[in-house]
């Protein structure tokens, strides 16, 4: 789906980058912060352009100004502070917004705007002044406006840290699910634990470089990568490998307690 | 003894079509040597409790006692108040202005009245106390510094006003491992120096390690108030306040609704692993 | 913050009305038409029947007509030295004369006329800025001013950076409210002091505020160019901004009364 070469940006914010995401993956892009994760999501819709090799999203180079609308439209990027992100007066102008950039016409603006609306129930809220919504719901305008794109890939700059975890995992719980219904791809920069487990792949960044490219079993493994750059692994799954070293077979992965719950009845 | 809240109410704009009540009668105590932790929804009136308990907003009804003193509305009127109580908003390092650290730190101190030499000497033992050495960055601009570093300047800032409570708003926000290890270090040493401290925070790992006591902040009252294994067990209360129970004792909730004979909390996965595979009869060599 | 919550003056009052409805543009070349033509009408009964016009237009908008009144308050000083100014220095048939003060029979009118038309031209744009919504009513301007596009001039983007701090007033004012409460927890005192005093004091309010607002210029604009926002490329437009019979009418009815208005002897 998208590819990138050696590459490196500015000084020396990324170096030697060289990877490829397929189609559908859910990639957890994890690093401290000032290692390049940023820099890393704006090379990826062009807003930067790299200084020696290429980025390819969705088969169009970024390099190339005539392709940028289209990869700016194919790849959506959701930032950090949602306030920043949000244009329109209302919720239903702001979701307008993008469409109006690409000039769709009228009626097919009206289609998109209320499907995405709908899909992040914000249906009731489309008057609503930006100032007078939570911040779960200025999170779900911008997945919306994004989604009224009809992106094929979603770049997410650490977008879940400003929620409480209720909140958090609602919104993550969203994007998980718009992924299935439509096989979006999604690259989604956090500190949190749990949402990086629930990730297909785990890219780290650590002064500009990768430094590990694999499954988030292997991550959060002891003495693993997670060790290194100091993030504490989900409780559940601590629990699940500290059950496995007394011999009660775990499951590699696990999200949710029911599922360690099970895993025990199943064993007992 | 204590910076004590009793039937404090608040709402905002009173008497216009725009009035919200967010407190409706909280109860609270936050006693010198311990630290308390807050927790609750965004939106449930946390940063308005705390910004009631410092004297930054008078209650509409209710009162504040800081060892019997009666807290008086704006902090400007209240010197006691500003004196011994401190606070520190979400995202601290907002509020950085000065053209160096030093300057910046040495604001709250000569909003007291203190001189020269005082002021110096508070500089340097509050940059100390966050970790942060005081000759490399006291000459800095705040605005060179990363976020982490800005977060401990502007913690410094309010150290050096050298209350005898602390009022801190989600201090661990959005810093990584090793700020979060830097602040709770600070954070216990200064308890041990005899300050009351009150921590509103989301993070039941923090609340784990540090809290002597625990509040419920929901529907405009404290719902519940006691020791993190009291309200961590709580299941029903914290379902109305909004909030998940630690995974950990989601687990045992569940297995205990099965029949197994386990206790309700266990803090840390070790524990809670040993306590399982124990109730499993021993698991499987 | 208290000041958000205060009907300020000319700001838009949400009601279902006729006049809510109708077209911002057609409001904007209504006012400006109305307020030109009392600058023209040669008497003060020209001025009289538009006055009188406008009061209508309040009543059919269901504002509280007090509301709209009480805009003038602001400018009252200005309203009594212009009608001072006409009352006793225009010369004429002399009316009533006490000490050195004269008053004339063209300055009685000459006083009505002026003041009238001050106060005209206020609420005419309080009425303006009430029945329609700030977006509404910058989308009417763009429109307007459209053909100056022919001449080079950025109406587009210059509607665009209006619409968006517009759009940010709020936050921004929160904002410094926040700011301005975080200071004061370390013992900043904002009110009152001298004047230089107080400007100093002010430097940990503003300082910070500029500086956020630097930075969230920048993630704003990221996010511009990232939903595809291109300076000066073209857009179609969500909202639907066409003329309707109600429109039509109304135009009818103020180029009527402006003509009675500029006829009367």
């Amino acid at each position: 789906m998208w590819f990138r070469y050696p590459e490196r940006h500015g000084f020396p914010a990324l170096e030697g980058i060289n990877l490829r995401v397929e189609e559908g993956e859910c990639v957890a892009l994890v690093g401290p912060n000032g290692a390049g994760k940023s820099t890393f999501c704006r090379l990826i819709n062009g807003l930067l352009l790299p200084n020696r090799g290429k980025v390819i999203t969705c088969g169009m180079d970024t390099a190339d100004p005539s392709s940028l609308a289209e990869i700016r439209r194919c790849a959506a990027l959701v930032l950090q502070n949602p306030d920043n992100q949000i244009i329109g007066a209302t919720a239903e102008d702001d979701v307008a917004f993008g469409l109006e950039n690409f000039a769709i016409p009228q009626e097919e603006m009206r289609l998109r705007v209320e499907e995405a609306l709908a899909s992040m129930h914000l249906t009731r809220l489309r008057h609503r002044e930006p100032h007078l919504l939570s911040m779960g719901e200025k999170k779900r305008l911008n997945l919306a406006c994004a989604l009224a794109m009809r992106p094929r890939l979603l770049v997410s700059d650490e977008s879940t840290s400003m929620l409480d975890p209720p909140t958090r995992s609602e919104t993550f719980c969203l994007i998980s699910r718009l992924r299935e219904k439509t096989g979006m791809t999604v690259i989604h920069a956090t500190h949190q634990p749990e949402e990086i487990m629930a990730c297909d792949r785990v890219l780290v960044l650590q002064e500009g470089r990768l430094v590990f490219d694999g499954g988030p079993g292997e991550f959060f493994e002891k003495g693993g990568p997670a060790t290194e750059i100091g993030l504490r692994p989900p409780a559940l799954f601590l629990l699940a490998r500290e059950l496995q070293a007394k011999g009660i077979p775990m499951p590699r992965r696990v999200l949710r307690a029911e599922e360690v719950a099970e895993s025990l009845w199943a064993s007992s | 003894m204590g910076l004590k809240l009793k039937g404090v109410a608040f709402t905002y704009l009173p008497g216009t079509p725009m009035a919200r009540e967010v407190l409706r009668g909280v109860d609270l105590e936050l006693r010198p040597g311990e630290i308390c932790c807050l927790m609750g929804r965004t939106g449930a009136g946390k940063s308005t409790l705390l910004q009631v308990m410092c004297g930054l907003l008078p209650p509409t009804s209710g009162e504040v006692t800081l060892n019997l003193h009666p807290a008086r509305g704006s902090r400007a009127a209240s010197p006691s108040h500003v004196k011994h109580v401190a606070m520190l908003m979400q995202s601290p390092q907002k509020q950085l202005f000065a053209e160096t650290v030093e300057k910046d730190v040495a604001f709250g101190p000569r909003n007291l009245g203190l001189k020269g030499e005082e002021i110096t000497r508070r500089v340097t033992e509050s940059l100390s106390a966050v970790g942060l050495d005081p000759g490399t960055y006291a000459p800095r601009s705040p605005f060179s510094l990363s976020e982490g570093e800005m977060r401990r300047v502007a913690m410094a800032g309010v150290l050096a006003l050298q209350p005898l409570y602390l009022l801190l708003d989600e201090p661990s926000s959005g810093l990584d491992q090793e700020g979060r290890e830097c602040l709770h270090g600070t954070l216990e040493s200064l308890r041990g120096e005899g300050k009351g401290i009150l921590l509103v925070t989301h993070d039941w790992e923090e609340v784990t390690r540090l809290a002597d006591r625990v509040a419920l902040l929901a529907e405009g009252n404290i719902l519940l108030s006691g020791s993190k294994e009291k309200v961590a067990t709580s299941v029903e209360e914290l379902r109305r306040a909004g909030l998940q129970p630690p995974p950990l004792v989601e687990v045992l909730a569940v297995l205990r609704r099965e029949g197994f004979k386990l206790p309700a909390y266990a803090s840390r996965p070790g524990e809670a692993a040993s306590l399982i595979s124990e109730a499993l009869g021993g698991g499987k060599p | 913050m208290k000041s958000l919550n205060r009907i300020s003056l000319g700001q838009h009052y949400p009601v279902a009305s006729p006049v809510h409805r109708l077209d911002a543009r057609v409001k904007i070349i209504a006012a400006l038409a109305m307020i030109a033509a009392a600058f023209a009408a040669g008497r003060a009964a020209g001025v009289v029947i538009l006055f009188l016009f406008a009061l209508a237009v309040i009543y059919l908008a269901k504002l509280p007509p007090l509301q709209v009144l009480s805009a003038l308050r602001s400018v009252w000083i200005l309203l009594l030295i212009t009608a001072l100014a006409q009352l006793l220095f225009s010369p004429g048939r002399e009316l009533w004369r006490w000490g050195p003060l004269v008053i004339t029979n063209t300055g009685l009118e000459n006083g009505a006329l002026y003041t009238l038309r001050l106060a005209m031209a206020v609420i005419l744009i309080c009425l303006l800025t009430m029945t329609s919504s700030s977006v509404d009513i910058l989308n009417a301007l763009e429109s307007l001013l459209s053909p100056l596009r022919l001449l080079r001039f950025p109406i587009r983007d210059t509607a665009m950076v209006l619409a968006i701090a517009l759009r940010f007033l709020p936050a921004l004012l929160s904002r410094a409210g926040e700011i301005s409460r975080m200071q004061e927890a370390r013992g900043a005192d904002f009110s009152g002091g001298r004047l230089l005093r107080r400007a100093r004091s002010l430097l940990p309010l503003f300082v910070p505020l500029f500086v956020s607002c630097f930075r969230d210029a920048d993630e704003l604009g990221t996010a511009l160019a990232s939903r595809g926002y291109r300076e000066g490329r073209g857009r179609t437009r969500y909202r639907n901004a066409s003329l309707g019979a109600a429109d039509a009418l109304a135009l009818a009815m103020v180029a009527a009364v402006i003509v009675l208005s500029l006829r009367l002897p």
